[in-house]
């Protein structure tokens, strides 16, 4: 509707100015046409009386002269004459109302015509016919006639214009309105609602004016552009959920392979064992044993049964973590724990436990007893690495980022406590497994195999990364990667460890 | 563990490859309690080591007749797995045969088992009693024989 307003707006200030102009020049005009016929008619009658004014003057006199003029005034009322002398002195009774300054003409025997006010001070037109009656004398005839009629005239004119002007502003300001509103702004109205619509995502009601002008044009462009978003969005959609459809296909496929990759390593893990016990107790109920060797097959059958035990129980464990409690962790400490909690092992397998010396904090942001576990596996890893025995060294490390590829949280910098062997180290293409539920190679019964795909799965939970530089004969480095924790020192610049590359 | 004929030259010889201990001990107690000499190995390198030493020492090509009537191994071990084992074995003829041992009982893997010309192959946990049966069927204890 503004636009409609503001149109009409416009339109109805240039009728205005139209009109006015008009009625400025027309008015001016027939003001200009009364004053020539005003002068013209003084003139007439002044010519008329100047000739009997003279020959009364010459035959009877100047009192019967003035008298003719007094009885001239009686008759006309429209025009007041008087008899002047051009050379009477102020105050004088024929001296002229407009005075004498403007009269040099008039004295020179040119009749003159004077605009003045009268003495009630309207407008009017003085005009002198100067009348040759006295040698000695500038004599002429006075004839004033009011401009009251022109102001009257004048008046009712830009009355009347102005009516005219106000009903014809009425009339077409309110074509202008209903028309306005019926051809501009209800069509834009519905156009913004449409595209109102459009922008809040409905692309439904196609809009239609039933009209062939520009709006009908927009209407349907603004139609067939949300005909063809409507197409792109349901593409779109189509596109996504094929997208969702296939990576959910994949996903499953993923998750099969785990379950796959999971049920073969549990059946591996169980089947031995299973065997043994299986086998073990056939012997016993059979009767085919001694007694020692009856005993010997209860006690394997047991230390199977708990091997099973240990197994499943691993694996809920690994199925059943809550979230990490995250808070300040110094990973000294947690080496050094590691370290103390291990050491009968470590003293049976005659491996020595070693930690570098750190003189700063390696602060970390990570649940304490999950890295404890983790670090915990890797170094159980690195004993069990060394049958032979052995040093067993822990040391740390720092990055500024981590290495591309990486699916971490942060992006630096990262500490980390490193676990290296000198024990048997691992196949270049083992490596990539070695964080598989059940991969291991080790002899069975050492460990389960589950031991670095829990390490790592922690880890992986914190944001960080584990990092396995090993040689077959040399030995193996794991390095557990965590964020700095945030009040940390920063101070980390050291080597990285020395260890088996 | 030797490739040389030992003095109970008449018994049939098995080479046996399994990393578990208990298990290998099992299937061993079983297999001499069957009447067989058994030649144990307890990752898929010592069974490699065997047979290469068997195959490939001049000294030994020329016995006769093989010296393992029958290898009975697992296929899942540290160092080589009983199937490569298998497959590797496929350049050389006049093999023994060979009685797999898996946990992972499934559809594939018996399959490359076979193609590599497996005789048999028993899924874990199988019965003690069955296997003995197929070695016996396989290479008969000579000493009885």
């Amino acid at each position: 509707m503004k636009v409609a307003i503001q149109l009409v707006s416009v339109v109805m200030a240039g009728i205005v100015l139209l009109l006015a102009v008009e009625a400025y020049l027309s008015v001016r005009h027939e003001t200009e046409l009364y004053q020539t016929d005003m002068r013209h008619d003084a003139h007439l009658l002044g010519q008329a009386m100047k000739g009997p004014i003279a020959d009364v003057w010459h035959a009877r006199g100047a009192q019967r002269a003035l008298e003719l003029v007094g009885d001239a005034n009686r008759e006309e009322h429209v025009v007041r004459i008087r008899w002047v002398w051009l050379d009477a002195a102020p105050g004088d009774e024929f001296y002229p109302r407009v005075g004498l300054e403007k009269l040099g003409s008039a004295v020179r025997g040119r009749e003159v015509s004077v605009d003045d006010r009268d003495e009630e001070g309207h407008r009017c037109l003085r005009t002198y016919v100067p009348v040759p009656v006295d040698p000695r004398r500038p004599g002429a005839l006075e004839l004033s006639e009011s401009y009251s009629p022109l102001e009257a005239y004048r008046r009712v004119t830009i009355a009347r214009k102005l009516g005219t002007m106000g009903v014809l502003l009425a009339g077409s300001g309110l074509a202008v309105v209903l028309l306005g509103t019926g051809l501009i702004a209800r069509p834009l109205q519905r156009l913004i609602e449409k595209v109102r619509r459009v922008g809040q995502g409905d692309l439904s009601g196609p809009v239609f004016l039933g009209r062939k002008d520009e709006f009908g044009e927009l209407a349907s462009a603004v139609n067939t552009m949300c005909e063809q978003l409507a197409d792109a969005r349901e593409a779109a959609r189509r596109e996504t959920s094929a997208r969702i459809a296939a990576l959910e296909q994949l996903r499953h496929a993923d998750r099969l392979a785990t379950v796959g990759r999971l049920a073969s390593g549990i059946a591996h893990e169980l089947g031995t064992p299973l065997n043994v016990v299986w086998a073990r107790a056939k012997l016993i109920r059979d009767g085919a044993l001694g007694p020692a060797e009856t005993r010997d097959s209860a006690s394997i059958i047991t230390s199977q049964s708990e091997r099973m035990t240990t197994t499943i129980r691993q694996l809920l464990d690994f199925a059943r973590r809550s979230p990490p409690e995250m808070t300040e962790v110094d990973l000294r400490e947690v080496a050094h724990r590691t370290v103390e909690l291990l050491a009968p092992l470590a003293h049976k397998q005659a491996v020595d436990l070693h930690v570098d010396a750190a003189e700063e904090p390696v602060m970390v942001r990570a649940d304490s007893k999950r890295i404890d576990q983790a670090v915990t596996n890797l170094v159980v890893n690195a004993i069990q690495a060394m049958p032979r025995g052995g040093t067993v060294e822990l040391g740390f490390a720092r990055k500024p980022a981590p290495p591309p590829g990486k699916p971490v949280l942060a992006s630096g910098p990262y500490l980390a406590v490193t676990v290296c062997d000198h024990g048997s180290g691992v196949a270049r293409e083992d490596v990539p497994c070695l964080f598989e539920p059940f991969f291991t190679t080790k002899d069975v019964g050492e460990g389960t195999g589950l031991g670095l795909s829990i390490a790592d799965d922690i880890i992986h939970e914190h944001g960080g990364w584990i990092e396995v530089t090993s040689e077959p004969g040399v030995g193996s480095c794991f390095s557990i990667y965590l964020p700095e924790h945030p009040g940390g020192n920063g101070k980390w610049p050291r080597p990285e460890r020395r260890g088996v590359r | 563990m030797t490739t040389k004929p030992s003095p109970m030259g008449n018994l049939a010889r098995v080479l046996l490859a399994e990393d578990d201990e208990e298990m290998r001990a099992l299937l061993a107690r079983a297999l001499r309690g069957d009447g067989y000499q058994v030649v144990e190995c307890p990752d898929g390198f010592r069974l490699l080591e065997q047979l290469n030493a068997l195959l490939l020492s001049p000294e030994v090509l020329c016995m006769e007749p093989a010296p393992f009537d029958l290898i009975v191994s697992d296929i899942r071990m540290p160092g080589v797995t009983g199937l490569s084992v298998l497959e590797g074995l496929q350049l050389f003829e006049d093999l023994p045969p060979m009685i797999l041992i898996t946990a992972l009982g499934d559809e594939a893997t018996h399959a490359a088992a076979r193609r590599w010309g497996a005789v048999a192959v028993f899924d874990k946990p199988f019965d003690l009693d069955d296997l003995l049966a197929k070695v016996r069927e396989i290479a008969p204890a000579r000493s009885r024989s």
